[in-house]
C-alpha cells in the first residue's frame, strides 16, 4: 500500500543513518605501543594517553599528565620508547601530540618540553648531553639534554617513525619514504644515504661497523655504517618492523609474516626460523640463555638461540602485544599489552604476573592473570 | 560475517586501490578517481536503468496529477497510482535501487581508504596483513596520502562542502519532477532534496576526504551520464530553483477536464504528452 511518510520521519531516519554511518567510519584512533621501562624502583609504562610509573606493589607513584595538567597536556598516544638520561634522573617521553617531554623520574613533573612539527612515533636517542628524535613532518632534531636549545634540524622528506641510532660522530635516521640517512652528529650535515625498496618504519640495530635495517620491502639489510654500502639483504614473507637483536654473530629479527629469523650476521645466511603463528612487530629480547619473542596475538615463546627450538610451551597472554619487550634488573621480561596490562614474565620458569595499569594515582591496584587463551589474531 | 565482508569486498578493494596507486605514478588521489570511473562503468546498467526509470516517472507526472485530483480516498488513489505504474511498466523504486546497490561499495570503500592510508601505526601493521603477497603491492607502502593539497586520510571541510554542493546539483538534476497534490508528499520530497546533500556532507566531514573525492567524482559522472542519456530533457533550470524539482513553467500542463483526460492516452501538456497525442492521431489515420 502506498503511504506517504511524514517529513519528520524521513528527517529522523536520514539523521540516524548519517550518524550511524559517521560513527562506523570515523578516523582510526591511535592507541600507542610504547615499551615498558625500569627506572630505579619504578616501572614506567604507557596507558593510552598517559604514562604511569608503578611502585613495586603495582600502585601508581605518578601518572603523567596529572589531573591538573590534563587541560593543557593531551598526549593522544605513546608509541616511541621512553628513554632515561645518563643520570637516570629524567625520562624522555615522545608523544603523538607533537611533543617530547622530559619528566623527573622521581615525581613525573615536567622538566622540559619541545614542541615538534609532527607526531612523534619513534623514540628519543640520548647521547651525552644531547638528544635526537624525528617526527611526522620528516624533521630530525638534535637538542640539548634539557630540551631548551635546538642544535640542528634535518629534513628527512617523509615521516620518521624510527628512533635515531647514534655513534660517536654519526646520527642515523630512517624515513617512511624508504631512505636511511647518515648525518654528522655535530651539525646534521648529510654524509650518505641509502634507498630501500620501500619505507623504513623500524629502528635499525648497530653492531660493530654493520647496521641491520628492517624495511617494509620485506627485507632486512646489512649496511656498512661507514658508507651505507649493502653487505647483504635477506627477504622474508612480509615486512620487517621490529629492531633486530645482534649477538655472537647472529641477527635475530621478527617479521610481520609471523616468523622470527636467525641469520648469520656476516653473510645473511638463514640459520633457523621460528613460526610464531601471528605477525611479530615487537623486537625480540635476548637473555643469557634464551631468546624471548612475542607475537601480536600475545603468544610469548622462549627459544633456544642456537636452534630456535622452544625451550618450553609458549604462553598465551590472550591480549595483543605490539610494544617492544624490556628487561628488569632481575632478568625478568616486561611485556605491555594493548589492553593496558603490564606482564612480568620470567623466562627461566615461564611464570608470569600481570598488573592492570591504573589510570590515576591512588587507584586500587588491579592485579590480574592474563587470560590463558589464544590471542585475537 | 565481518571476516567474510573483509575477504570479499574490503581486501580486494584495498589491494585494487594500492595497485591503481602503483600504476598511476604513486598518486592515491588519481587512484580514487580511476576507481570511481571503473565502478561507474561496472554499474552502468544499473545507472542507466535508474535514469530511464526517472525519465519514465517524469513523463507520468501529468497522469499522476490527474489521479490525485480525481480520487480523494487515499486507498483508491494509491491503487490507481500502482495500476498506472503497472500499465506503463514503471518501477517507482527503480530510482532508489541503483543507490542501494552502491551502499555496500561506499562502506567497503571508506574501510579500504582507512586501511590503505593507515593513519595510525596500528592501522599500518594491519595493512601488512591485508595486502596480497605480491611484492608490487606490499612495497607500495606507505602510500602518499597527499593529493592537490589534501590529506586523503583525514577529513577536510572543503571536500565536505564540495560533496554537499555536488549532491545538491545531482539531486536537482536527477530527481524526477513531481507535482504531487499531497502537501505531505511535497514536503517530504523537499526535505529529501536538501537532507540528502547535507547528510553526505556531514558524513564526508567526519570520514577520510578520499571518500569525499569518490563522491564528488561520482556525482560529476552521474550528471554526465544523465546528459548522455537524456540530452536536452535534463532539468538544468532546477539547479537554480530552491523549490522542489518540477517541470519547467513553459511545459506546465494545462488544467483540463478529468473526463476528457481519462480518454486520452497521454498527458495534456509537456513534450511527452504532445508526442503521444500526435502519435495516436497518426495511428488513427
Amino acid at each position: 500500500m502506498h503511504r506517504a511518510l511524514s517529513p519528520a520521519a524521513v528527517l529522523a531516519a536520514l539523521l540516524a543513518l548519517s550518524f550511524a554511518a559517521a560513527a562506523c567510519s570515523r578516523i582510526a584512533r591511535p592507541d600507542g605501543w610504547t615499551a615498558p621501562l625500569e627506572a630505579g624502583d619504578l616501572l614506567i609504562a604507557g596507558r593510552d594517553d598517559r604514562l604511569v610509573a608503578l611502585n613495586e606493589d603495582g600502585s601508581a607513584a605518578w601518572v603523567f599528565p596529572a589531573k591538573d595538567q590534563r587541560k593543557d597536556v593531551k598526549l593522544v598516544a605513546l608509541y616511541g620508547n621512553t628513554a632515561l638520561d645518563e643520570s637516570a634522573d629524567y625520562v624522555y617521553v615522545p608523544a603523538y601530540n607533537e611533543a617530547v617531554y622530559r619528566l623527573r623520574v622521581e615525581d613525573g613533573a615536567i622538566d622540559g618540553l619541545f614542541k615538534t612539527k609532527g607526531e612523534v612515533v619513534g623514540g628519543v636517542a640520548v647521547k651525552g648531553d644531547e638528544v635526537y628524535f624525528g617526527d611526522g613532518s620528516g624533521r630530525v632534531y638534535a637538542l640539548t639534554a634539557d630540551l631548551s636549545e635546538q642544535r640542528w634540524v634535518f629534513d628527512a622528506g617523509d615521516r620518521v617513525w624510527a628512533t635515531p641510532v647514534i655513534t660517536s660522530d654519526t646520527v642515523i635516521v630512517a624515513s617512511l619514504e624508504g631512505r636511511l640517512y647518515a648525518l654528522e652528529r655535530r651539525d646534521g650535515r648529510e654524509r650518505w644515504r641509502f634507498d630501500a625498496g620501500a619505507g623504513i618504519a623500524g629502528t635499525p640495530a648497530l653492531s660493530g661497523s654493520t647496521l641491520y635495517v628492517p624495511a617494509l620491502d620485506s627485507k632486512l639489510y646489512a649496511l656498512d655504517v661507514a658508507n651505507g654500502g649493502v653487505l647483504w639483504s635477506f627477504s622474508a614473507g612480509n615486512w620487517f618492523w621490529g629492531t633486530p637483536v645482534v649477538e655472537s654473530g647472529t641477527v635475530y629479527a621478527g617479521s610481520l609474516d609471523g616468523r622470527v629469523y636467525a641469520l648469520d650476521a656476516a653473510t645473511g645466511a638463514e640459520k633457523w626460523r621460528y613460526h610464531a603463528g601471528a605477525p611479530v612487530r615487537s623486537s625480540p629480547l635476548l637473555t643469557p640463555d634464551a631468546l624471548v619473542v612475542a607475537s601480536r596475538a600475545g603468544r610469548v615463546a622462549v627459544l633456544d638461540p642456537q636452534t630456535g627450538a622452544e625451550v618450553r610451551t609458549p604462553v598465551e597472554l590472550g591480549e595483543r602485544v605490539l610494544a617492544d619487550l624490556a628487561f628488569t634488573a632481575e632478568g625478568q621480561v616486561l611485556i605491555a599489552t594493548t589492553e593496558n596490562r603490564l606482564v612480568t614474565f620470567d623466562p627461566a620458569d615461564g611464570s608470569q604476573q600481570a598488573v592492570g595499569l591504573p589510570k590515576e594515582v591512588g587507584t586500587p591496584v588491579a592485579v590480574a592473570e592474563p587470560t590463558p587463551t589464544g590471542g585475537s589474531d | 560475517m565481518g571476516a567474510l565482508w573483509d575477504m570479499l569486498l574490503v581486501d580486494p578493494m584495498s589491494n585494487f586501490l594500492v595497485l591503481l596507486t602503483q600504476l598511476l605514478f604513486g598518486s592515491y588521489g588519481l587512484a580514487i578517481i580511476a576507481f570511481t570511473l571503473i565502478m561507474r562503468v561496472v554499474t552502468w546498467p544499473l545507472t542507466a536503468n535508474q535514469i530511464k526509470s526517472s525519465k519514465k516517472l517524469s513523463a507520468l507526472q501529468p497522469k499522476l496529477m490527474e489521479i490525485q485530483k480525481k480520487y480523494t480516498d487515499p486507498r483508491r488513489r494509491s491503487e490507481e497510482t500502482m495500476k498506472l505504474y503497472r500499465e506503463e511498466g514503471v518501477n517507482p523504486a527503480g530510482c532508489l535501487f541503483g543507490m542501494l546497490v552502491q551502499m555496500p561499495i561506499w562502506f567497503a570503500l571508506y574501510q579500504s581508504i582507512r586501511n590503505t592510508l593507515s593513519s595510525t601505526p596500528e592501522a599500518f601493521v594491519n595493512l601488512s596483513q591485508d595486502l596480497y603477497p605480491w611484492s608490487y603491492l606490499r612495497d607500495a607502502a606507505p602510500l602518499n596520502e597527499h593529493f592537490l593539497g589534501l590529506n586523503l586520510g583525514q577529513p577536510d571541510i572543503i571536500i565536505s562542502v564540495l560533496v554537499t554542493a555536488s549532491f545538491w546539483v545531482q539531486q536537482k538534476i536527477m530527481t524526477p519532477p513531481t507535482q504531487s497534490m499531497d502537501p505531505q508528499q511535497q514536503s517530504m520530497n523537499q526535505t529529501m532534496q536538501w537532507m540528502m546533500p547535507l547528510m553526505f556532507g556531514y558524513i564526508s566531514f567526519v570520514t577520510p576526504s578520499g571518500l569525499g573525492v569518490y563522491w564528488i567524482v561520482t556525482a560529476v559522472i552521474s550528471v554526465a551520464m544523465q546528459y548522455f542519456l537524456l540530452g536536452r530533457d535534463m532539468n538544468w533550470r532546477n539547479i537554480f530553483s530552491l523549490s522542489m524539482a518540477g517541470p519547467e513553467p513553459a511545459r506546465k500542463p494545462k488544467p483540463a477536464p478529468v473526463a476528457e483526460e481519462r480518454e486520452s492516452a497521454g498527458p495534456p501538456g509537456g513534450r511527452e504528452g504532445r508526442r503521444r497525442r500526435h502519435g495516436r492521431r497518426r495511428g488513427k489515420r
